[in-house]
């Protein structure tokens, strides 16, 4: 039985038994033929119309990013200077917007200070990342690293990620630039950086996510995406390579840890024949690809995965995915004809 | 309050009899497309036989395909295994499920294999960037992918032009230039291929200009030549790009694989 249909069922039954036999068909959703996504432990259903405005009024260029913040309101970052950044509750309905200095605003993440929201913004056109009150004010920004000798102008910094660990140093992923990951304080002062362009296993093509993993409370490390090279990249805060994940065929965006699971919006299939081919890509703590909604069933032959790839045209070009507390999950898309958010609900 | 009680019931009982007519708002079976078929083949060119494979890895998928240019229907053979090919033509494949609406149709060119001229020369220079294996690539029996990288590809943002010589008269029916088109790529079909026969008759084929859209798809025009030949000028023009393109009014390139000759 489905979350929603469950739900009805039990609210009815709990307002009074009387009403159940006598409306029993009333709850009936057998004549119901939503579609589901996803595999195993992780299937969803498919809501388009959630979190739609008036174009003319809210618009969206790329949605690039999302997070749930600590009111569980749903923030939505956009490369749309009209509103830069659209706050929707869980059922879709816009609550606020602000931002029109965003133009190439790309990277969106939760920072919690003593209970208090922020925001950190990576724009690869203004080549910055700018730290922003949950309402928009702007608390500091960070600079291209002119101390590392790669960077000799801010044309070379196109950074598309952060990172904040525990103790509120921040990591960013420059994944449309020099492919370096730098480690900053939580003051944004660089304290070491590592990674590059390359094939190697310590370096990226296209170092486009980051996150901070720290499932493992005693060894908390970071996860890098490689999207043109379908890995993920595991190393330790200090920069210390650990180890590769292949997603064969996915090119993946972020990584987003939600509860055991690391979650992907990924952008399209490596061999499609189209270009809008993405999915979305769901990985337990044990590095496995358990489901994929969009696209072929994870099958591994020993360790090996068997190439990924989109079977469904539902998704074009997944950019990013945010779980929330009911974990149901909201996904934006870049180029995918400036449309708003697809909701999954999870069954 | 007994009156507030019989009201309460009596809104929940409506609130709930409406859920049926609410319309749901996830998406619905059979509104959203399945993904092409991915169809490979051991040669796009025949020698004896070619193999083909297709597949949709999804549980539930029925590929259905014709082998006579026909666009597949709930009607049409389904495909099971391999197929073993001896025959040149266009085979098509669908993808079907009971949940999902029909996919597009993937199309799979198999040319006959040619005859190989003696002397192939240019008589322009394909790009620095994309030279294929060399001067011989569009004779040497091998198609690209759809990847432009694929070094089977020869890449010109000109006019490209060639003589062809079978030093004793061979009687050609048609010539068949195969092309790739990645439009996000600037890459297009030609706007014009035209031979001049023996240096004397030309013919000429004008290549349909794509509509608006994204395209990346394995392509050929065939020109039918239907006499005796010796010499061959081979002219292919490249395009311009479209209005509709984001970089429009550019040279757009075009890339080529093979020239097939067939007897």
């Amino acid at each position: 039985m489905s979350r929603r249909k469950f739900l009805k069922q039990s609210s009815c039954l709990a307002a009074g038994l009387l009403t159940y036999p006598m409306y029993g068909n009333a709850f009936s959703f057998s004549d119901s033929k939503d579609i589901i996504v996803g595999h195993n432990s992780h299937r969803y259903k498919v809501d388009l119309n959630w979190g739609n405005l008036d174009a003319s009024k809210t618009p969206v260029n790329d949605c690039h990013e999302m997070v749930q913040d600590s009111k569980g309101r749903i923030v939505l970052l956009t490369n749309e200077v009209k509103n830069n950044v659209i706050i929707y509750d869980k059922s879709g309905k816009l609550l606020e917007t602000w931002g029109a200095d965003y133009p190439g605003a790309h990277g969106l993440t939760l920072v919690k200070e003593n209970g208090e929201d922020f925001l950190l913004i990576t724009d690869y056109e203004r080549h910055q990342v700018i730290k922003t009150t949950i309402d928009g004010k702007v608390v500091f920004t960070i600079d291209y690293p002119s101390e590392i000798a790669a960077y000799s102008s801010k044309g070379d910094y196109r950074p598309t990620e952060t990172a904040v660990t525990d103790n509120g140093d921040i990591y960013v992923a420059d994944g449309y630039g020099k492919q370096f990951i730098m480690h900053y304080n939580y003051k944004g002062e660089l304290q070491n950086y590592f990674g590059g362009v390359g094939t190697e296993s310590n370096k990226f093509l296209n170092a486009h996510g980051i996150c901070y993993d720290n499932r493992d409370t005693k060894n908390p490390s970071l996860l890098v995406t490689a999207r043109e090279l379908n890995q993920l990249k595991r190393f330790t805060p200090t920069g210390e390579y650990i180890e590769t994940i292949n997603v064969p065929g996915a090119l993946i965006c972020r990584p987003v840890i939600h509860g055991r699971d690391i979650y992907f919006a990924v952008l399209r299939s490596k061999n499609s024949l189209y270009e809008d081919s993405g999915f979305v890509l769901i990985m337990n703590e044990n590095n496995e690809v358990v489901s994929c909604p969009g696209a072929t069933a994870p099958r591994y032959k020993g360790s090996q995965l068997d190439e990924l790839y989109q079977t469904i045209r539902l998704f074009q070009h997944p950019h990013d995915v945010c779980i929330d507390d009911d974990e149901n999950m909201y996904v934006a898309q870049w180029n995918s004809g400036k449309t708003y958010p697809i909701k999954l609900t999870r069954v | 309050m007994r009156k507030l009680v019989v009201l309460f019931v009596g809104v929940f009982i409506l609130s709930c009899s409406n859920e049926k007519e609410q319309k749901t708002n996830f998406v619905q079976e059979d509104t959203i497309e399945l993904a092409q078929p991915r169809v490979i083949a051991s040669s796009r060119i025949i020698d004896s036989s070619v193999v083909i494979k297709a597949d949709l890895k999804m549980e539930g998928i029925i590929i259905r395909y014709t082998e006579n240019e026909e666009e597949p229907t709930e009607k049409s053979k389904i495909y099971k295994n391999q197929l073993e090919i001896s025959k040149a033509g266009n085979y098509n494949f669908k993808a079907f499920h009971s949940d999902w609406k029909q996919s597009s149709t993937t199309s799979l060119k198999v040319f006959e294999g040619g005859i190989l001229p003696p002397v192939f020369s240019w008589k322009t220079i394909a790009s620095k960037s994309y030279p294929g294996q060399g001067a011989q690539t569009l004779i040497n029996n091998k198609l690209g992918g759809l990847n432009f990288k694929d070094s089977q590809w020869m890449g010109f943002d000109t006019t490209a032009v060639a003589v062809i010589d079978f030093k004793i008269p061979k009687r050609i029916s048609k010539l068949s230039v195969s092309y790739l088109v990645d439009t996000k790529s600037w890459i297009f079909p030609p706007e014009n291929v035209s031979v001049i026969v023996n240096q004397k008759d030309t013919i000429s084929v004008n290549i349909p200009k794509l509509p608006e859209g994204k395209y990346k798809q394995l392509d050929a025009v065939v020109i039918p030549i239907d006499r005796e030949i010796e010499t061959l000028k081979i002219n292919v023009v490249n395009t311009i790009l479209p209005s509709w393109h984001p970089s429009n009014g550019n040279n757009a390139w075009l890339f080529m694989d093979e020239w097939i000759f067939n007897e």
